[in-house]
C-alpha cells in the first residue's frame, strides 16, 4: 500500500453518517451487506480486463468501482480504484494494483459490521 | 432495532402546494451498476418518492424514455453500451423530452467536459459520492421547475384560447364590411376604416348608427389602458351607446347621457375619450360633439384647405353632470372627414417621432388627391410609422369618410363584399383589403 493510500481512512465516516440520515438503518445495512459482492463483481470485472491487457476497460470498471465503493463510503476502496482509473500508465502496473485492491478490499468489507453496528445478513 | 425514518432532505417540499405533484413524478433512474441504483432508488424512497424506473444501459434508458415518460431523468455518464453524453444527445432530439430534467451523476469535474454536457442539454449535476441531500434538493428544484412551467404554458394556452375568442367577439362589435357598405351607400359617399389593439383586445371602439334617410351617426370611444379592462369597457360602452337609440340624433345629449351612466359604472381612473359624429349628407354638414377625442380632421379639395375641428370636452366618466357642446360644419361634396384615435397622432416605436395632429395635416394635405379613403388611411399609418407587424403602443382607430364623387377604381373586399369602391377597412384577423385601379 502506498503511504499516500495509508492516509485514507477505510471509511469516511461523514460519508457513513450523511447516508445513516437519508436511509433508514435497516435499508442502509441491507445495502452495505451488498457492497461486497458490488465491489467483488467490479473487482472481478478489473481481473478480466486485465487478463484481456484491455486498459480502457480496465479502467472503465474500476470507475464502476470507484462510484460505488465511493457512495458507500468505503474511501480507501474509492480512493484505490481511482488511481487505476486516472494514474495507471500502463498494464504492467495492472498487476501490482489487483494485490492491493484485493487486500483493500478485504479490509473494507471485513469493517463493514462494525460500521453497521452487528453482523451483516 | 433502530426505527429511527429518515430525515427529511427537503424541508422546503412539506410546504409548498407542489410537493404531492413533484413526489408523484415519475423518475428514470439510468445507472449499470446494480448497487447504485438501489442506493439512489432508497434515498428517493425514504423522501417519499415512488414512481420510480430503472435502466441498465443507454439503450435500456431510451427505451424508457419512450414507455415510462419520466419527469426526471438521473443518468449515469458511464454506462457500457454509451456514454451518459450520447444518451442525453438522443434524448433531447424528441421534441417530448426537450424540458424534461437530465441530472447526471458524474465525478468528474473537467470544466471542458462539464460544458460539453451543458451543451448536450444537461439539466444539471450531482457529484459523486452521492450527497443524498444534495440528490434530493436538486431532483426536487428541478421538478418543481418543470411543474411550474408546465402550469404556466397551460396557463398561457387557456389565457391565449380565452383571449381570442374575446377578440373575436370584440371585433364583432365593429361595424362589418356589410354595414359600412350599406351606410356609405345610402349616403353616397365612401368609408374606410382601421383598428388594430396594442394586444389581443383593446380600449378603442367605434361604431355606425343609421338614422334616417342616409344620416348616420359614427362614434370613437377610447379607454383608459389597454388589455382586457380597457375591452371588458368597450362591450359596457357599446351596450349603452345603442341603449338610448333615441339620442342618436343629437350628439351632445348622447354624450352626456353616457357620461352619466359610465361615471357610476366606472371605478375611478378609468374613463374614456369619446366623439361622435352625425353625418348628413343630405343637409351636407357634419354635427358633433367630442368628450375629449382627438380633433377631427377635415379636408376640403376646392379649397385645397386641411383643418382640424375644435374639440374640447371632458371624458366620460370622469365627473357628473357634464354636458357637452354641439359643433356643426359644413361637409361639402369635396370634403372628406378623418376621425382617429390618439393611438395614431402618438404612435412611436421608440425611435421616431410621433406624428401628432400637425403631422396628420400636413399628411393629408401633401398625400394625392385621388387616393380612396383606405388608401389614405394606408398613407397616413405609413407617414406615422406603423407598418404591418409593428408592436402598437396604443389601441388605434382611423375612420375616414370621403364625400367626393365615387372612385372608378375596382375594389376587392376580403370579406367578399362587392363594392365600387365605397367601403375598405381593415380590421383584426381580416386581411388587407387592396383597392386596384381597374
Amino acid at each position: 500500500m502506498s503511504a499516500q493510500l495509508a492516509d485514507v481512512p477505510l471509511f469516511d465516516d461523514l460519508q457513513i453518517a450523511l447516508l445513516r440520515e437519508a436511509l433508514d438503518e435497516d435499508d442502509l445495512a441491507a445495502l452495505l451487506a451488498e457492497l461486497p459482492q458490488a465491489t467483488g463483481a467490479a473487482i472481478e470485472a478489473i481481473k478480466a480486463a486485465a487478463s484481456s491487457a484491455d486498459l480502457a476497460e480496465v479502467q472503465r470498471a474500476a470507475h464502476v468501482l470507484k462510484g460505488s465503493a465511493g457512495s458507500f463510503g468505503a474511501a480507501r476502496l474509492a480512493s484505490l480504484a481511482r488511481e487505476i482509473e486516472l494514474e495507471l500508465r500502463g498494464m504492467d502496473e495492472v498487476t501490482e494494483s489487483l494485490a492491493r485492491l484485493a487486500a483493500v478490499a478485504e479490509q473494507t468489507w471485513a469493517h463493514l459490521p462494525v460500521i453497521v453496528g452487528r453482523p451483516l445478513k | 432495532m433502530n426505527r429511527t425514518p429518515p430525515a427529511n432532505l427537503y424541508l422546503g417540499a412539506e410546504g409548498l402546494t407542489s410537493g404531492q405533484a413533484v413526489r408523484n413524478a415519475r423518475i428514470l433512474i439510468a445507472d449499470d451498476e446494480p448497487l447504485t441504483r438501489k442506493l439512489l432508488a432508497g434515498i428517493l424512497q425514504a423522501q417519499h418518492f415512488t414512481n420510480l424506473r430503472f435502466a441498465e444501459n443507454g439503450q435500456d434508458t431510451l427505451d424508457l424514455m419512450h414507455s415510462f415518460q419520466p419527469d426526471l431523468l438521473l443518468l449515469d455518464m458511464q454506462m457500457p453500451d454509451m456514454g451518459g453524453l450520447e444518451v442525453c444527445k438522443a434524448v433531447r432530439l424528441r421534441d417530448e423530452f426537450v424540458d424534461v430534467p437530465i441530472l447526471v451523476q458524474t465525478a468528474t469535474v473537467n470544466r471542458r467536459e462539464m460544458g460539453a454536457l451543458f451543451r448536450a442539454g444537461v439539466s444539471d449535476y450531482l457529484s459523486k459520492p452521492i450527497n443524498p441531500a444534495e440528490l434530493v434538493a436538486r431532483v426536487v428544484v428541478h421538478l418543481e421547475r418543470r411543474n411550474l412551467l408546465r402550469e404556466l404554458r397551460e396557463y398561457r394556452e387557456r389565457i391565449s384560447l380565452e383571449l381570442d375568442a374575446a377578440r373575436k367577439m370584440q371585433a364583432e362589435l365593429l361595424p362589418s364590411h356589410a354595414t359600412q357598405h350599406a351606410a356609405a351607400e345610402a349616403a353616397g359617399l365612401r368609408i374606410g376604416s382601421y383598428s388594430r389593439s396594442s394586444s389581443e383586445i383593446g380600449g378603442d371602439l367605434w361604431g355606425l348608427l343609421p338614422i334616417d334617410g342616409g344620416r348616420f351617426g359614427v362614434f370613437l370611444a377610447d379607454f383608459t389602458g389597454h388589455g382586457v379592462t380597457a375591452a371588458l369597457n368597450t362591450f359596457r360602452l357599446h351596450a349603452l351607446v345603442h341603449e338610448y337609440k333615441s339620442l342618436h340624433g343629437d350628439p351632445a345629449a348622447l354624450l352626456s347621457m353616457l357620461n352619466e351612466r359610465l361615471v357610476r359604472l366606472l371605478p375611478p381612473g378609468q374613463f374614456a375619450t369619446f366623439l361622435y359624429v352625425i353625418v348628413d349628407h343630405g343637409a351636407g354638414e357634419v354635427r358633433f360633439a367630442t368628450a375629449g377625442a382627438p380633433p377631427p380632421i377635415m379636408t376640403s379639395e376646392s379649397r385645397g384647405a386641411v383643418r382640424p375641428f375644435e374639440a374640447s370636452g371632458v371624458p366620460l366618466g370622469i365627473a357628473r353632470g357634464v354636458t357637452y357642446d354641439e359643433h356643426v360644419h359644413h361637409f361639402a361634396e369635396d370634403a372628406r372627414l378623418l376621425l382617429f384615435s390618439d393611438g395614431l397622432s402618438e404612435f412611436t416605436d421608440g425611435t421616431i417621432e410621433r406624428i401628432g395632429e400637425a403631422g396628420l395635416v400636413t399628411e393629408m394635405k401633401v398625400s394625392p388627391r385621388a387616393l380612396a379613403p383606405h388608401e389614405l388611411i394606408n398613407a397616413i399609418c405609413r407617414a406615422a410609422g406603423i407598418e404591418q407587424g409593428v408592436a402598437m403602443p396604443d389601441d388605434t382607430t382611423i375612420i375616414c369618410i370621403d364625400r367626393r364623387a365615387a372612385c372608378n377604381d375596382t375594389c376587392i373586399i376580403k370579406a367578399g363584399v362587392a363594392s365600387d369602391c365605397s367601403v375598405a377597412s381593415l380590421v383584426p384577423a381580416q386581411e388587407e383589403v387592396q383597392c386596384q385601379r381597374s
